[in-house]
């Protein structure tokens, strides 16, 4: 549901203007309407704003540092006038951090070169060269060395690893000579010597660390009460640059939204403060924000709503009517009731450990609901097939089973069947909420051609019902049904366009809308059978592990046997489990963004209602 | 027979193959596409997940080939029978490949567009779905020659 809204123009002596604003803020209920304008033509604001950003981002810096558990200090004095030379200071910790981050990781790295050299002296090395021997160290591959290496010049192997071999030769003077190896520069230090490096950057890398955890539990705070603080400076200068000045810069006008159940007591403050306003209901054309207030379970699926986008103010909140088909999908695409029962447990554990996201917990609560009875009624669990289990053979003919229902189904799977028939369901639903908001926007004149569709489409279905059980309709009946499909051709025919004069000239926009209604409609319906596909493959997939890992399992002696089965069991299920998660979230937003709003008619656009506040 | 159960099993071979190349393909332009955007704008991950999940729908539509031809898949089955298998399979393959293909690139330029702050969620999932139309008639196809055959 979207919350009513009135619309109010302010207009205020100017100065009297920044009282009003206070006051305003204070009450905290009015969205301020932007001007297109207004924003980004301010230098100020383009400042504050990207100040505002780098503190943001600043602070999920700075709270990574914040060592677990940890009480941060209390904000004093005035952080936002500090708040450049924060960030400033932090930054400059960080680039410190990030330094010695690099350092290490390139001196470890070299430690790791040196260490097939072993342990020696470069002032012995730098004593040998001065003395007139040219020592140089090479790596080849084993296969391509030559023991005779060691007599033309010198070689003497230090090490072989990896299959390669690591020498050096020892030359009086400069003698030019070329091997198939690879020749290397030597570090000035050893590695033992490296390492020590190594370990004195780590440990100044340590202190730093520390003495930034120190800083971010000082700061921490301050750089929040500053974000937070600049955050309503920046609504204040949002809302002065959308004031227009009239009447030779003596007046401010100001317009805004407010709640409609909250309107009188803003009244009783305006009349209070004798400030001049009009209250009027929103027009179409304004761009009036949109609250969305709904019950306890709808409202757990507002983020869906808001992925796509908002309605707008003329609309119907789509959010109660997809909300019920969304967890069903949800459940036909998991479809295994052991997967339902772990959405279930952990929407549970984080009601129990995540308070902050109750909704989210809750949201899976239901989803994992949905799962289970969808996963028990097919009689899937955990990729176990319940009509194979003995002890449940007494209810195996209840499970929507192929066995069980495929005949009824005329040969089809009955999960297919019904997949297709909830999207028909989702269809016309979709189609009936069209026809209440086309009445509600512009009246049911402009709604009377959808409502033809809508009941020439179910008036087919009742028609063809008989057809599946072999038998016929009185002809009463059948007549009646015939002449409701008659009204409705005519309708879809010659009133798509209810303002012409002559409604004969709509057969051209009705034949075209009639075109469009069948391609997309075989679309539509046929869309709504991945719900069985993505239940079918996720229970195939889980029974596959399972006999996977009795295979497995079972081929060896049962005190080493349960080994390879929980594991192939474990990560078979968890890898099968989380793809499914992904897809049976991914495809009924498909089908509730595409299917549904595509024949409700969903417009969106709408602006989320942001009052003017502290 | 051999020939029939041969001939049906290459049409099976082509439909799920290709329809599931086809999604392999769609799926890895996306997250080639989402790899990117996830640079400029890493907290709009769940409509990039969103838009790159689309062109899954063809292999799947493989696979439900599949399970509706299964049962003709025997020793007994006539020549007709395995001619309709891979004519369908053929189909649904082929077009299930392109389509998803397709799809993947709507989606990626969708998935880039997102990330460099545009709106266009919803759009991109309405242009993404035209292309799946198509391997959607080729599914209803195969759905009416195994209710025929």
């Amino acid at each position: 549901m979207i919350t009513k809204m009135k619309k109010y123009t302010f207009l205020v002596f100017h100065r009297e203007y920044e009282q009003f604003l206070l006051r305003l803020r204070e009450a905290g209920v009015v969205h301020i309407t932007e001007k297109a304008e207004g924003s980004v033509e301010n230098l100020l604001l383009n400042e504050q704003i990207a100040l505002l950003q780098r503190l943001r981002k600043a602070q999920a810096a700075v709270a990574a540092y914040v060592p677990k558990g940890a009480s941060l200090l209390t904000a004093e004095g005035n952080p936002l006038a500090e708040a450049k030379a924060l960030l400033t200071e932090f930054d400059a910790m960080t680039a410190d951090i990030m330094q010695l981050e690099q350092k290490l990781a390139a001196v470890n790295k070299e430690v790791q070169r040196m260490r097939v050299w072993g342990v020696f002296s470069s002032e012995k090395l730098e004593a040998l060269r001065r003395a007139g021997y040219n020592l140089q160290f090479f790596i080849c591959n084993a296969s391509n060395y030559d023991p005779a290496w060691e007599t033309l010049y010198h070689a003497f192997v230090v090490t072989e690893q990896g299959g390669n071999v690591y020498f050096v030769t020892v030359n009086r003077n400069n003698e030019a000579f070329s091997l198939l190896a690879e020749e290397v520069k030597l570090n000035a230090c050893d590695y033992t010597r490296l390492q020590t490096d190594a370990e004195g950057i780590q440990h100044l890398l340590v202190a730093k660390q520390a003495k930034t955890a120190a800083w971010a539990i000082a700061n921490l705070n301050r750089l929040t009460v500053a974000a937070d603080e600049l955050q309503r400076r920046i609504d204040w200068t949002r809302v002065t640059l959308n004031t227009d000045t009239v009447a030779d810069q003596s007046l401010k006008l100001l317009e805004g939204f407010c709640p409609e159940e909250m309107s009188a007591a803003l009244n009783r403050q305006l009349d209070a403060d004798k400030i001049y306003y009009i209250e009027e209901t929103p027009a179409e054309e304004d761009a009036t924000p949109i609250q969305l207030k709904n019950n306890f379970f709808s409202r757990l699926f507002e983020p869906i709503t808001r992925l796509y986008s908002l309605p707008n103010y003329t609309e119907i909140d789509p959010t109660a009517f997809f909300a019920p088909f969304f967890m069903l999908f949800f459940g036909l695409c998991l479809g295994d009731g052991g997967y339902g029962l772990l959405v279930l447990l952990a929407g549970l554990a984080v009601l129990w450990k995540k308070p902050a996201w109750k909704d989210w917990g809750w949201l899976a609560v239901f989803m994992g609901i949905s799962t289970m009875i969808v996963g028990i009624l097919t009689g899937m669990f955990f990729g176990i097939e319940l009509e194979k289990v003995a002890f449940l053979k007494p209810v195996r003919q209840y499970f929507i089973t192929d066995s069980n229902f495929k005949e009824a189904c005329h040969g089809y799977s009955p999960m297919m069947v019904f997949a297709i028939c909830i999207g028909i369901f989702q269809i016309l639903f979709a189609m009936g909420f069209k026809v209440v908001k086309i009445t509600l926007q512009k009246g049911f004149k402009y709604a009377l051609y959808d409502l033809a569709w809508l009941v020439f489409l179910i008036d087919s279905i009742v028609m063809m019902l008989p057809m599946l059980s072999g038998n016929t309709f009185a002809a009463g009946v059948q007549y009646a049904l015939y002449g409701v499909a008659g009204v409705c051709v005519l309708l879809i025919l010659f009133y798509s366009n209810p303002d012409r004069k002559f409604l004969v000239l709509n057969i051209g926009s009705g034949l075209w809308g009639t075109y469009n209604m069948a391609s997309g409609l075989l679309g539509d319906v046929l869309s709504y059978i991945r719900l069985f596909a993505l239940g079918l493959a996720g229970g195939i997939l889980g029974n596959v592990f399972n006999q996977l890992a009795m295979q497995v399992g079972g081929g060896l002696p049962v005190w080493i046997g349960w080994l390879p089965m929980v594991l192939i069991m474990v990560f078979g299920h968890g890898l099968n489990f989380a793809l499914a998660l992904i897809s049976s979230v991914v495809h009924p937003l498909r089908l509730t963004f595409v299917e549904f709003y595509k024949n409700a008619s969903f417009e969106g656009g709408g602006k989320e209602y942001r009052p003017f506040r502290k | 027979m051999t020939f029939n159960l041969v001939l049906a099993y290459v049409g099976v071979a082509l439909m799920v193959g290709l329809s599931g190349i086809g999604s392999v393909y769609g799926l890895t332009i996306c997250g080639n596409s989402v790899v990117g955007a996830l640079k400029k704008r890493p907290e709009a991950m769940g409509t990039y997940i969103l838009l790159s999940a689309l062109p899954s729908t063809q292999g799947i539509y493989g696979f439900v080939g599949y399970f509706l031809l299964q049962g003709f898949l025997t020793p007994e089955m006539t020549p007709l029978q395995a001619a309709a298998v891979f004519g369908a399979g053929v189909a649904l393959g082929f077009v299930g490949f392109f389509s998803a293909l397709r799809q993947g690139q709507v989606c990626a330029n969708g998935v880039a567009a997102t990330g460099s702050g545009h709106n266009v969620t919803a759009g991109t999932m309405i242009m993404a779905a035209f292309p799946e139309f198509y391997a959607i008639l080729s599914l209803l196809v195969l759905i009416l020659i195994s209710g025929t055959i």
